[in-house]
């Protein structure tokens, strides 16, 4: 990767291909999820916590350590992040390459931006710091627009602050402008409106919507999913158990536990939200079978014994 | 990238009130009003026992850095007024070759603190640096070089120091070296230790994510609060490390006569204790000054690293109930 040579194509901006992760002491996080996200779309990943969104986001991002086990393949922008064992022609990216298309590449935003913000440092400095991991020394007025450009009014003297003196919402906006510097053509959010109230992280969103960027969304929240993503990937332990578009997982779901994640959600019309019964296997257990069996009312023999692939968008022997 | 309009939230209105000038009382100066916690020093002087040590530790400034001015030679030998009490001409007296005790105070205070901050700058720059590598690098880098601590900490540091002065031989830039081989282990422990937590933290992983070099994250993340933590323990140890510059010195190991230093006029003075006692006094009471206000400054800087202004008000008379 002597060149980061970004140029759009028609190929997905993101391409995951079974990718498999495995943490030291056995735990098996994700278990073989394919995902393409193309340039300009938003792709939200939801599911429990536990099923492995964070760590497709790390992947993506080349940040799971050195004792994680992976497999499979993933290329952002036509650059190897993970390879295929055996693709000695197109090996995994190096340290040095994955700093370089980090940033450039592939931009991140934090769950939490309190944490994500060095409080020591104005938060001019924060944005500054994304141009400068590249050798880029920008203008503070170019810092200020990048700030006003997201909707932080006075960026000139509200860029001069501390984060604690920032609101979250604002600060969240301020790492997205950081995340943006370069304009990567994937934005990867892992949940950025946790820490955010309803309005506020719809905002936020919005900001990550109109970046321009292809966005890898990690979620909990199906409303906000609901308004901004145009695809959605249902995870449960480790795999894609429905994939579809936003509108049609979420107005008529086919897989029973993307029926029952929006059964838990409050819902106008839908009476008192129905919590799901159970606890989703740990992530060491390797039984073989679909992993919602043991919670699901539709479950047969087949469903315990035989793993359903995905096909059509839905990963289930019943649809 | 497109723009977007800015946009009020609820959230967002205590600072939207300061930042946007169309809002009532908005202005610069009042965002800048609200930058909160005082000044380092602010807060020092705020704490009871931080302005003692300040006025303390300034009072010895000015009289080691003045006081040879007013006071003339400390090498100057008048063997006609030899052991002299303290009088006008003589504010200390003189001592066994009529030299002015006042000026060899003075004299002696720069050797004392100067050598402690060179042997503090030391320690720290060696400590640090082992100890970033050490928090940095991979499993065995680490383990090496903490095991390499653990071997230096198991030593009693006077002692090494003594066998390193030993080799080298006596005077006062050997002392410094052995008191830096001696005492950087416990720097390095500590700055490992900072930094591993540090590098857990939620800026650091953004700023790796956004593609900042290793090292840049290390300088711009990592060292500022590496070393916020040592100067703390840094400057609760500069009385400590003047103690054993004044102690090797008396044992005379460290300046040797006729330059003055605390500890060699201690060592000169105990020959004369009976017919001169104002010889023991001034260097034994120079450096329980210097140590007392060190460690105060010392407390000090510890309690408001972290503290609000507000719960550094309350600390006020901290000094007067350490001591009563």
């Amino acid at each position: 990767m002597a060149q980061l040579d970004l140029a759009p194509d028609h190929s997905p901006v993101l391409r995951i291909e079974d990718l498999h992760v495995t943490y030291p002491g056995g735990a098996w996080a994700v278990r073989g999820i394919d995902l393409d996200i193309r340039a300009d779309e938003m792709v939200a990943i939801i599911g429990e916590s536990g099923c492995g969104k964070t760590t497709v986001a790390r992947s993506v991002l080349g940040m799971l350590g050195p004792r994680v086990g992976t497999s499979g393949s993933i290329t952002v922008s036509g650059h190897r992040v993970l390879a295929h064992l055996g693709e000695r022609d197109r090996p995994k990216a190096s340290e040095r390459d994955l700093r370089r298309l980090r940033g450039r590449g592939i931009g991140y935003v934090a769950q939490d931006p309190y944490s994500a913000c060095n409080p020591l440092h104005c938060v001019r400095r924060h944005v500054e710091e994304a141009w400068r991991a590249h050798r880029m020394r920008p203008k503070r007025h170019e810092v200020y627009d990048s700030l006003e450009r997201i909707g932080i009014a006075n960026a000139p003297d509200a860029a001069e602050q501390y984060p604690h003196e920032w609101s979250g919402g604002m600060l969240q906006r301020a790492t997205i402008a950081a995340a943006n510097a370069h304009a990567p053509p994937l934005l990867v959010a892992d949940e950025p409106t946790t820490a955010l109230d309803s309005a506020v992280a719809s905002t936020v969103l919005g900001n990550l919507r109109s970046s321009g960027a292809a966005v890898l969304l990690i979620s909990h929240s199906l409303s906000l999913v609901a308004g901004h993503a145009d695809r959605v990937a249902v995870c449960y332990a480790g795999r894609v158990v429905e994939e579809g578009a936003t509108a049609e997982i979420l107005d008529a779901p086919r897989h029973p536990y993307s029926a029952a994640l929006l059964a838990a959600t409050p819902r106008r019309g839908h009476g008192l939200p129905q919590p799901l019964p159970g606890q989703p296997p740990h992530p060491s257990e390797k039984a073989p079978g679909c992993a919602f069996a043991s919670r699901c009312r539709e479950a047969t023999e087949e469903c315990r014994n035989t793993t359903p692939q995905l096909r059509d968008g839905v990963a289930c022997f019943h649809r | 990238m497109t723009s977007s309009a800015p946009t009020h939230r609820p959230d967002d209105d205590a600072i939207a009130s300061q930042a946007d000038p169309s809002r009532p009382n908005a202005s610069a100066a009042s965002i800048r009003s609200t930058r909160g916690r005082p000044s380092q020093l602010r807060r020092l002087w705020i704490h009871g026992g931080g302005r003692a040590g300040l006025v303390l530790l300034l009072a010895i400034a000015v009289a080691i850095l003045i006081g040879p001015l007013l006071t003339g030679e400390p090498n100057t030998t008048n063997l006609a007024d030899k052991l002299v009490g303290p009088s006008v001409s003589h504010p200390l007296g003189t001592d066994q070759f009529g030299r002015d005790q006042l000026a060899r105070i003075a004299e002696g205070g720069r050797r004392s603190i100067g050598a402690a901050i060179v042997v503090l700058i030391g320690i720290t720059a060696v400590g640090v640096t082992i100890g970033v590598i050490a928090g940095v690098s991979g499993r065995l880098v680490d383990t090496l070089l903490m095991r390499a601590v653990d071997v230096m900490l198991s030593l009693p540091s006077l002692v090494l120091a003594l066998a390193v002065v030993g080799i080298l031989g006596p005077g006062s830039r050997n002392l410094v070296l052995a008191l830096i081989v001696s005492s950087w282990a416990y720097y390095a422990r500590l700055s490992r230790s900072c930094v591993v937590t540090v590098m857990k933290r939620g800026d650091v992983l953004a700023a790796r994510l956004a593609g900042v070099a290793r090292w840049r994250v290390i300088i711009s993340h990592v060292l500022p609060t590496v070393l916020a933590q040592i100067r703390i323990v840094a400057s609760l140890d500069l009385g400590g490390v003047i103690v054993s510059l004044a102690g090797l010195s008396y044992l005379g190991l460290g300046t040797q006569p006729p330059d003055a230093e605390w500890g060699t006029m201690l060592a000169e003075s105990r020959l004369f204790f009976t017919a001169a006692p104002w010889l023991l006094v001034a260097p034994a009471l120079a450096t329980i000054v210097v140590v007392t206000a060190t460690n105060l400054l010392g407390e000090a800087l510890r309690d408001t690293a972290a503290e609000s202004s507000t719960t550094i008000t309350r600390r006020r008379g901290f000094l007067w109930r350490s001591l009563t």
